[in-house]
C-alpha cells in the first residue's frame, strides 16, 4: 500500500493557478492528490513524474449529496475520454491530472469558463455570505431596538457595547468576498467577451478571515467583560461545538448512506437545531438554578414578612441616611454596578426592614457616570423623558415632569427636581456634574436645602 | 442564468449547436467539431460539460440518453432558433465587409 501524507493547503477556492502549481510541485517530488478536504489534502506517493492539473468548478452537487453524483461521474468521463484523470473530488470542486503534455486543455472557452466559476461563486460564497449578512443586520436591527427602548442600560451593557462591533466586522467580512466575486465577474465577463481572455480571480479571502478573527476576539473581550462568568461562555462554546460537530458527523454519515440530499439537510439541521435548543434550555436552567451572572451583596441576615423570606444586605453605600437624619432603623443596604466601557450605572438602595422599621427615611439613589459627554447628554435625556407625563399600564398619565431648578447649591451644572402637576414637587432630584449624573428619590423623608446639599456634596464627583 | 453574452454565440457554442442537428454523445461531439473545422477548433471536455448543461438548462438542447455516460443531445427548436439568429448577424459582418473591405480590395 502506497503511503500517504496530509499538507496543510491554505489557499483560496479560487485560486486556481496556485492549486495547479501546488498539485504539479507535489508529483514532481512523487505525491499525487487523492483526497480534497477543508485545510488539509491528502496525497498518495507515487513515481516522482510531471503531470499536468486542471482545477475546475462543479455547481451541482451540495456537501448533502452522496458523492459522486452522476453529473460528476458525466463529467469525469468526459475529461477521462479526452485523456484527463480525476485525481480526487469534492462536491464544488474536480480536479483532473494528466501526463500528456500535449493533450487539449480541459477549459477552452473563456467566456464559458467565466460563467461556469460565477455559478460556482454565487453557490459556494455569494449566497451563503449574503444569509450571514442577513443575520448581522437581524442583531444590529435588534441593538438599535434595544437601544431605541432603554438607552442607558444598553450604554451601560458591556457585552452589548463591546459585542456591537463584531456585527459591524462580521458584516464587512460578509460584503468582501461577494463584492470582489461580483466586481471579478463584470471584469472578467468583458474581457471573456471581448478579448478571448481570462482573467483570474483576486478574491482577499485573508481579509475577511482577519475580520471573522479580530470578530471572534472582540466577542472573547466581551464575554470576559460580562456580568456572566466565563464558565457560562464556555457552556455555551461547548454547546455550539456538540451542535455544529454532531450536525458534520450527522451530515457525513447520512451521505455515506446514500441519503437523498434533501432528506439530509432537513435530518441534520434538525438535529443541529435540537441540540442547541436543548443545549441552551439546560445552560440557563443551571444559570438560574445555581444564580450565575447575579450581583454579589454582603448578606447580614434575613427576615420573614407574610411567608416569605428577605434577606438583608449590606451593601457598601456612599451616602446613607444616617449621613442626613438621626434615624435608629434597621435598615437593608443593597449596591448594584452596571459597568460598560461607555457608562457605568450603579444603582443604591437603603430601605428599611419592614414591619419593625416602617416608614424610616428610604433612599434610592442611581450614579450614572461617563467619559463621554455625548452619553451623558443621552442618559440625562432619557432620564428627562421617562418622568415626561408617565403612562401607566391602566392607561392612567401621570402628569409628572422634572422641572429645572437651581443647581449652585450643589455645585452641580444643571439641577431637576419632579413634579407632579397634582400635588406638586416631589423629593426626586437629577442632578447633573461634568461626567456623572445621579438620579436621587427619598421616601419618608423631604430633604431640606441643607440635607439636600449635603446629599449632593457626598455624591458628586471628587475630581 | 444565460445571461446577455448569449446574445451571441463564442464559436466553441455555433460548432455546438451546429454539431447537434444531429444526436450526439459527448465523446461524439468532441471529434465532430474537429473534423467540421478541419481540426481548428477544438472543444476541451471541461468546457463541453458546461456548454451542454447550460444549453439544456437554456431549452436550446435536449438530453434523449436516459443512461448516464450514454446520454445523447440533439438541438431544439429553441437552438436552432439561435443558431439561426447567428447565422444571420455572421452574414450581415460578411455583407459588411464585402460592402467595404471588399469593394476597396477590388482593382
Amino acid at each position: 500500500m502506497n503511503r500517504t501524507k496530509r499538507l496543510f493547503v491554505p489557499l483560496s477556492i479560487y485560486d486556481q493557478q496556485a492549486m495547479e502549481t501546488l498539485l504539479e510541485k507535489q508529483a514532481a517530488q512523487g505525491w499525487l492528490l487523492s483526497k480534497i478536504g477543508g485545510w488539509f489534502w491528502t496525497f498518495t506517493e507515487i513515481q516522482p513524474q510531471t503531470l499536468q492539473f486542471a482545477v475546475t468548478y462543479f455547481s451541482k452537487a451540495t456537501e448533502y449529496d452522496a458523492l459522486p453524483t452522476d453529473a460528476q461521474k458525466d463529467k469525469e468521463d468526459l475529461c477521462a475520454g479526452s485523456g484527463w484523470r480525476l485525481a480526487a473530488r469534492r462536491h464544488d470542486i474536480q480536479v483532473f491530472y494528466t501526463a500528456d503534455a500535449d493533450v487539449l486543455p480541459l477549459e477552452t472557452d473563456p467566456v464559458v469558463r467565466v460563467a461556469s466559476l460565477y455559478r460556482a461563486m454565487v453557490r459556494l460564497t455569494i449566497r451563503p455570505r449574503l444569509f450571514t449578512l442577513v443575520l448581522c443586520l437581524f442583531w444590529l436591527g435588534k441593538y438599535w431596538l434595544d437601544f431605541r427602548h432603554d438607552a442607558i442600560g444598553f450604554l451601560s451593557d458591556s457585552f452589548d457595547i463591546l459585542s456591537l462591533p463584531v456585527w459591524f466586522l462580521l458584516l464587512l467580512a460578509c460584503l468582501v468576498e461577494p463584492i470582489a466575486c461580483l466586481a471579478w465577474h463584470r471584469r472578467a465577463g468583458r474581457a471573456a467577451e471581448e478579448g478571448g481572455l481570462f482573467l483570474s480571480p483576486r478574491i482577499p479571502a485573508r481579509v475577511s478571515w482577519i475580520l471573522v478573527a479580530v470578530a471572534i476576539l472582540l466577542l472573547c473581550l466581551a464575554a470576559f467583560g460580562s456580568p456572566l462568568p466565563p464558565q457560562w461562555y464556555l457552556g455555551w462554546l461547548l454547546i455550539c461545538a456538540a451542535a455544529i460537530g454532531g450536525g458534520t458527523w450527522l451530515r457525513k454519515r447520512l451521505r455515506e448512506k446514500e441519503y437523498p440530499a434533501g432528506l439530509n439537510q432537513a435530518v441534520t439541521g434538525l438535529m443541529v437545531l435540537a441540540v442547541y435548543t436543548v443545549g441552551i434550555v439546560v445552560l440557563l436552567a443551571v444559570s438560574l438554578g445555581s444564580h450565575l451572572g447575579q450581583p454579589d451583596h454582603v448578606v447580614a441576615g434575613s427576615y420573614e414578612q407574610n411567608g416569605r423570606t428577605y434577606e438583608i444586605y449590606n451593601d457598601p453605600l456612599p451616602l446613607v441616611a444616617e449621613d442626613l437624619t438621626e434615624t435608629d432603623a434597621r435598615y437593608s443596604r443593597r449596591a448594584t454596578a452596571y459597568t460598560s466601557p461607555l457608562l457605568q450605572q450603579s444603582l443604591y438602595e437603603q430601605s428599611p426592614v419592614v414591619p419593625q422599621s416602617a416608614g424610616a427615611p428610604t433612599l434610592r439613589y442611581t450614579i450614572y457616570d461617563t467619559d463621554f459627554a455625548f452619553v451623558q447628554n443621552i442618559v440625562v435625556q432619557q432620564l428627562l423623558d421617562e418622568h415626561q407625563d408617565e403612562v401607566y399600564e391602566d392607561g392612567t398619565v401621570f402628569q409628572d415632569s422634572y422641572s429645572a431648578i437651581d443647581p449652585a447649591p450643589y455645585g452641580a451644572q444643571a439641577a431637576y427636581q419632579l413634579q407632579w402637576s397634582t400635588s406638586g414637587p416631589i423629593p426626586q432630584y437629577l442632578l447633573c456634574w461634568p461626567g456623572r449624573v445621579v438620579e436621587l428619590r427619598f421616601a419618608y423623608l423631604i430633604p431640606n436645602e441643607e440635607q439636600l446639599a449635603k446629599a449632593a456634596g457626598i455624591l458628586a464627583p471628587t475630581d | 442564468m444565460p445571461r446577455e453574452r448569449f446574445k451571441t454565440l463564442t464559436e466553441q457554442m455555433f460548432y455546438l449547436l451546429l454539431c447537434l442537428q444531429e444526436e450526439c454523445r459527448g465523446m461524439e461531439i468532441l471529434e465532430k467539431v474537429r473534423q467540421m473545422t478541419g481540426g481548428r477548433v477544438s472543444i476541451g471536455s471541461g468546457t463541453l460539460y458546461d456548454l451542454l448543461e447550460q444549453f439544456t438548462a437554456e431549452g436550446w438542447i435536449e438530453a434523449t440518453g436516459a443512461l448516464r455516460g450514454r446520454r445523447r443531445y440533439r438541438i431544439t427548436g429553441k437552438g436552432a432558433a439561435m443558431l439561426a439568429k447567428e447565422y444571420e448577424r455572421l452574414r450581415e459582418q460578411i455583407r459588411d465587409y464585402e460592402r467595404y473591405a471588399g469593394k476597396e480590395a477590388q482593382p
